[in-house]
């Protein structure tokens, strides 16, 4: 079968055997995970733009905050969660944090090695995913949106003076 | 204020003299406990990858993206819960739509890689089956020459039939391979940890296909949203208008179950916010 074929073909090159190698590594693992959430993120903010501007049920003062809101979105999602989760994901401050919370089981070095990866993949995801792309993603974005679309207020207020 | 927090403070730390008896406190221990109970959640959970990752984006857009809009955008109310509305409403969407490509693909990708399909020049980077098979007709064979070990092993081969290896019977299984004589439990232990290595292997590929598979339908997704929000929000607004409506002629607000006028639309009801204002 082809399909059958082209995963296989997928499954076994060198990229995919390569990265498969490296997902033992529990900071790769972490940031692939990140960077594939990054990944659909952007494509779907990309193409929510695409169509909020070629749909004509959408009003159009609507359809022109919606697409602004959706590109700066995008673009700060990618930024924010990306630099975040990288930071939580970075060796030292994983450290850092795990031999404190996880002091107790200090002694067995499988159990800690175990928590200490979950920690990361989850304590990164929490941070880029529910802090970076949904707290500080739409403040910035908003802002950027609303200082956008109110940037010739200023403009006009001074030339409604003038004349 | 800030005078008073100090005493209550410099009081606090006065009292705690003694550091052992502070680590005797049932307080104390009590935390430890919490913190020991902590670790071992994290160090028990498994298989963290794209379903995870899809969990906490519904959570996120579903949850946390609407509040923030809602709280901190300075637009107009209506076009803040536009915007804000849309989230919700693709975030079930996603889950509706992802959940299945996940749960059905990775099923899909596991049969294929245990019937072989996967498997390139000897290689069996994928075979879960093969290895399963290998080490547990390694472990019958250790049993036959050891019966100490029977009952464990039984429950062994059980559990991974019915659940399939998860950390807890990897756990299980090291400490059985402990018991074992030295040159058993080496070979067991080799099996085991192909077995092991395939496992994982087999987990990352599947979430590798299905993230490539999300993105290919991503414009599905897009589309479904598109067509599925201005429905949605139209209704929504459409029963807010009849409320309005309702309320200013002195009425009842309208029950789930009166009838809406649909033909009442969302510009019908910006038109009415505006001209009311």
């Amino acid at each position: 079968m082809k399909v059958q074929k082209v995963l296989s073909n997928i499954a076994n090159s060198k990229l995919m055997v390569n990265h498969i190698e490296k997902c033992s590594d529990p900071k790769f693992l972490t940031r692939t995970l990140l960077l594939t959430s990054v990944a659909k993120d952007v494509f779907a903010y990309g193409l929510r733009v695409h169509n909020t501007l070629t749909n004509d049920k959408i009003p159009e003062d609507k359809k022109k905050f919606s697409a602004h809101m959706d590109t700066a979105s995008g673009i700060t999602t990618a930024i924010v969660q990306i630099g975040a989760g990288f930071l939580v994901s970075n060796e030292n401050i994983q450290n850092g944090i795990t031999n404190k919370l996880f002091k107790s089981i200090k002694d067995n070095s499988q159990m800690f090695n175990a928590a200490k990866a979950s920690f990361s993949a989850i304590s990164t995801m929490v941070i880029a995913a529910l802090f970076a792309k949904r707290i500080l993603t739409p403040l910035i974005a908003s802002k950027m949106v609303y200082k956008f679309d109110h940037k010739d207020d200023n403009k006009t207020d001074k030339q409604l003076v003038k004349a | 204020m800030a005078k008073k927090i100090f005493q209550g403070f410099f009081i606090i730390a006065m009292k705690i003299t003694d550091i052992n008896s502070l680590k005797n406190h049932t307080a104390f221990k009590s935390h430890l406990n919490a913190g020991r109970k902590i670790a071992k959640t994290f160090a028990k959970m498994d298989g963290i990858g794209e379903g995870a990752s899809i969990a906490f984006d519904f959570l996120g857009k579903a949850v946390v993206v609407p509040a923030v809009i809602m709280l901190s955008s300075k637009e107009p109310k209506e076009k803040k819960e536009y915007s804000a509305f849309k989230n919700p409403v693709a975030a079930v969407i996603q889950l509706l739509l992802e959940v299945p490509i996940l749960y059905f693909g990775s099923k899909a990708i596991e049969n294929a890689a245990n019937k072989g399909v996967f498997d390139n020049d000897e290689k069996r980077l994928y075979n879960e089956k093969f290895f399963k098979d290998k080490f547990v007709s390694s472990l019958n064979d250790t049993v036959k020459n050891n019966t100490d070990i029977k009952d464990g092993a039984d429950k062994i081969i059980n559990s991974l039939n019915n659940k399939g290896l998860t950390k807890k019977i990897g756990e299980n299984i090291e400490n059985l391979i402990k018991t074992m004589p030295e040159e058993t439990g080496k070979l067991i232990g080799q099996n085991y940890d192909k077995y092991k290595n395939v496992h994982k292997n087999l987990f990352h590929l599947q979430n590798r296909l299905c993230f490539i598979a999300a993105i290919v339908m991503t414009p599905i997704l897009c589309a479904l949203e598109n067509k599925l929000h201005p429905v949605i929000m139209d209704k929504i607004y459409e029963k807010e208008n009849v409320n309005a409506h309702k309320k200013a002629a002195g009425l009842a607000p309208a029950t789930q179950n009166q009838k809406i006028n649909h033909n009442i639309s969302i510009h019908a009801f910006i038109d009415h916010i505006r001209r009311h204002k």
